[in-house]
C-alpha cells in the first residue's frame, strides 16, 4: 500500500476519525464558533467553557471527513484543561505548522504531529486546519456565541 | 464523416490522457467539471498566437483584420452548432456563470416587486445566486421547482407554480450533480404559455446532447467552452435577437459603444453591445476548433459510447453494498454521483487520486441539492467519449482499496 496514504490514514487518525473523543455539545458553554469548509462542505461546531478562566472544557460536533474529525478529536484532547493563553499559543503553532512550515515534534505533542501527513495532500490541509481555526474563533471572538 | 467510433484513435487526440498520476495510469472521470482538450484545439491556440494575433475590430492592419475574421468566424461556427438564427445571437462571455449573470442583471429591468422567478432544487450555485441578487434588487420572489427522490423535476409542481407573476424560469438542461436530463422543451412550452422568459443553463448538456435552440424555442441558452473540449475563459450567451436587443448591457467600455461624448453614449448593436473590452480572441478560436473537432467525429456514436461507460459503471457500483446512488432518473447523461456508508467523499477522493483516478468529491456547487438528499457531498464520476471500460475497472479497484482502508 501507498506510503503517503498510510502516513495520512494511520491508525491513530482512523481511530480518532471513526470514534472521536469529546464529540457532542457541552451542556453549558460560554464560547462557540461554527467552521465551514466551502470547498468540500465540511461543517464543525466548537463548544468551549472556561472554569474561572483557567481550565478549558471543549467539545465539538461535525459533519466532516476522517482527517477533519480526527484533527478535532486530537485537538480537544490536547486543549482541554489548558489556560486560554496556552490554548491560543498551541492553536497558533499548529495552524502555522499546517499552513506555513511543519508540525514540530520537538515542541508539539507527538499525537498532534501525525497531522503533518496531510502535507503530501495539499487539498486536505484545510481539513486538518478547520477545527483549530474554528476553535481560535470560538476562544477569541466571544461575541459569536449563539442564542 | 467517419461513422466508426475508434476509442484508441480518439484517445490519441488527447495528449493529456497519456500520463501517470502517482504511479498509475491517469483515469480522468472529472469531465463534468472540465473536459480535456484535443490536440487540434491546443495547436489552434498556439498557431493563433504565433501567426494571427492582434486586437480585433477597427484595426486597419492585416493582423487585426485576420484576428477579426477568425473571431467572427468562431461566432458563426457556434451559431451553426446550436442552430441559432443569426451570429448576432451569440455573445461571447467568460463562461456559463458570466452568461447567467449578464441575464440576471439585464432582465432586472423587466422585473418588478412581487414578480416571481422560478429555479429548481437541482441548480448549480451559478444559477441560484444571480437570481437571488436580482430578487434583492427588485423585490421579486424566488420560487423553487421541487424534485422527487430520483432527482427529477416535478413538472406538475411547476405547472402549479406558474402564474401571471412568473417572469423568468431558469433551469439547468442537465444536472451537474445528478446527471438528470430535464424536459426543457416542455418547460419552455409551459413557460411561454405564461409569457415567462426561459434561461437554460446548458453547461453540462452542450457536451452530451445536440442542442437546437430554435427547435427548443428557448429564449436564452448558456454554456462554457471548457466543458465542450474547448479552452477555459470562453463561454456563450445565446439569446433571441429581439430579446437581446431589449436588454441593457451590464458592462461598459470600449467595443460596446457607437458614439461617446462626455454628455452621453450610444451603444453598439448586437452582439457587441454585450462585449465590452478586448474579448478572449484565442478562446473563441479554440472553441470554434473544438466544434470542428467534434463535428469530425461520429457524435451520436460518441454519446452512445459515453452512456455505455455510464451504464457499465453503474452496474459495477451496484455490486458495492455500502454505496448509495444519488440521482436515478430514467433520462440521464453520463454522470454518476454516489455516497458510501459512513465514509466521507473527501477521504475516498484522496485515495482514488493516489491510484490515478480523478473524480470530484464534495457538494459540486449544489448545496441546496445536498440538503435535499440530506448529505454533505457526493463522489462524482463523470464520463466522456474518451473514457473506457478498463478505466471503470480501475475506479472499482481503487474504491475497494479506499473502502478497505477507511472502514
Amino acid at each position: 500500500m501507498d506510503k503517503k496514504l498510510n502516513k495520512l490514514y494511520q491508525s491513530t487518525i482512523l481511530e480518532h476519525g471513526h470514534d472521536p473523543k469529546n464529540f457532542g455539545r457541552l451542556d453549558k458553554y460560554d464560547q462557540f464558533a461554527e467552521g465551514f469548509n466551502p470547498l468540500c462542505g465540511d461543517k464543525i461546531n466548537i463548544f468551549c467553557k472556561y472554569n474561572f478562566n483557567l481550565k478549558l472544557e471543549i467539545t465539538f460536533e461535525s459533519v466532516s471527513c476522517v482527517i477533519c474529525t480526527a484533527s478535532a478529536s486530537l485537538m480537544t484532547t490536547e486543549l482541554e484543561g489548558n489556560s486560554k493563553d496556552k490554548a491560543i499559543a498551541l492553536i497558533d503553532e499548529v495552524l502555522d505548522g499546517l499552513h506555513c512550515s511543519t508540525l514540530d515534534q520537538k515542541t508539539l505533542p507527538k499525537q498532534i504531529t501525525i497531522l503533518d501527513g496531510v502535507k503530501e495532500f495539499p487539498s486536505r490541509i484545510q481539513c486538518a486546519a478547520l477545527p483549530w481555526a474554528t476553535t481560535r474563533k470560538a476562544i477569541t471572538e466571544y461575541e459569536t456565541r449563539p442564542e | 464523416m467517419n461513422q466508426h467510433f475508434n476509442l484508441e484513435n480518439i484517445r490519441e487526440d488527447f495528449p493529456i490522457l497519456d500520463q501517470e498520476i502517482n504511479g498509475s495510469p491517469l483515469t480522468y472521470f472529472d469531465n463534468a467539471a472540465s473536459t480535456q482538450k484535443p490536440k487540434a484545439v491546443i495547436n489552434a491556440i498556439k498557431n493563433y498566437y504565433e501567426h494571427d494575433h492582434a486586437n480585433v475590430h477597427r484595426g486597419v492592419h492585416s493582423l487585426s483584420v485576420r484576428a477579426t475574421e477568425l473571431y467572427e468566424e468562431s461566432r458563426k461556427k457556434i451559431a451553426q452548432f446550436i442552430n441559432a438564427n443569426s451570429p448576432n445571437e451569440i455573445i461571447f462571455t467568460r463562461g456559463t456563470t458570466e452568461s447567467i449573470n449578464i441575464l440576471a442583471s439585464g432582465l432586472s429591468d423587466l422585473v418588478k416587486q412581487g414578480d416571481e422567478i422560478l429555479i429548481s432544487t437541482m441548480e448549480h450555485h451559478s444559477n441560484i445566486v444571480p437570481w437571488q441578487e436580482l430578487c434583492i434588487r427588485t423585490g421579486a420572489v424566488l420560487k423553487i421547482i421541487p424534485i422527487n427522490n430520483l432527482g427529477e423535476l416535478q413538472l406538475d409542481s411547476l405547472e402549479k407554480l406558474l402564474s401571471k407573476k412568473t417572469k423568468i424560469i431558469s433551469v439547468t438542461h442537465i444536472s451537474n450533480t445528478l446527471g438528470t436530463i430535464n424536459p426543457i422543451k416542455k418547460i419552455i412550452e409551459l413557460a411561454h404559455l405564461h409569457d415567462a422568459y426561459v434561461v437554460i443553463d446548458g453547461a453540462q448538456a452542450i457536451a452530451h446532447t445536440q442542442v437546437d435552440v430554435q427547435n427548443l424555442d428557448c429564449d436564452f441558452y448558456t454554456f462554457s467552452g471548457h466543458k465542450l473540449y474547448g479552452p477555459t475563459g470562453i463561454g456563450v450567451l445565446y439569446g433571441k435577437e429581439d430579446l437581446l436587443n431589449k436588454l441593457p448591457p451590464c458592462q461598459f467600455g470600449g467595443e460596446m459603444i457607437l458614439k461617446v461624448t462626455f454628455e452621453s453614449t450610444s451603444y453598439n448593436t448586437l452582439p457587441y453591445k454585450f462585449e465590452a473590452g478586448t474579448p478572449n480572441i484565442a478562446g473563441s478560436i479554440g472553441l470554434s476548433v473544438a466544434i470542428d473537432y467534434l463535428n469530425s467525429l461520429p457524435l451520436n456514436l460518441c454519446h452512445q459510447h459515453e452512456m455505455e461507460i455510464h451504464d457499465y459503471a453503474l452496474d459495477q457500483l451496484k455490486s458495492f453494498s455500502n454505496i448509495r446512488l444519488i440521482g436515478a432518473s430514467q433520462r440521464k447523461s453520463p454522470i454518476i454521483s454516489f455516497v458510501a456508508k459512513d465514509i466521507h467523499p473527501h477521504d475516498v477522493g484522496t485515495i482514488l487520486n493516489q491510484k490515478g483516478v480523478a473524480v470530484r468529491t464534495g457538494h459540486h456547487c449544489t448545496m441546496p441539492l445536498m440538503e435535499f438528499f440530506n448529505i454533505s457531498g457526493t463522489i462524482r464520476a463523470s464520463f466522456s467519449f474518451y473514457n473506457s471500460k478498463n478505466e471503470v475497472k480501475r475506479l472499482v479497484d481503487a474504491l475497494e482499496i479506499a473502502f478497505k482502508m477507511l472502514s
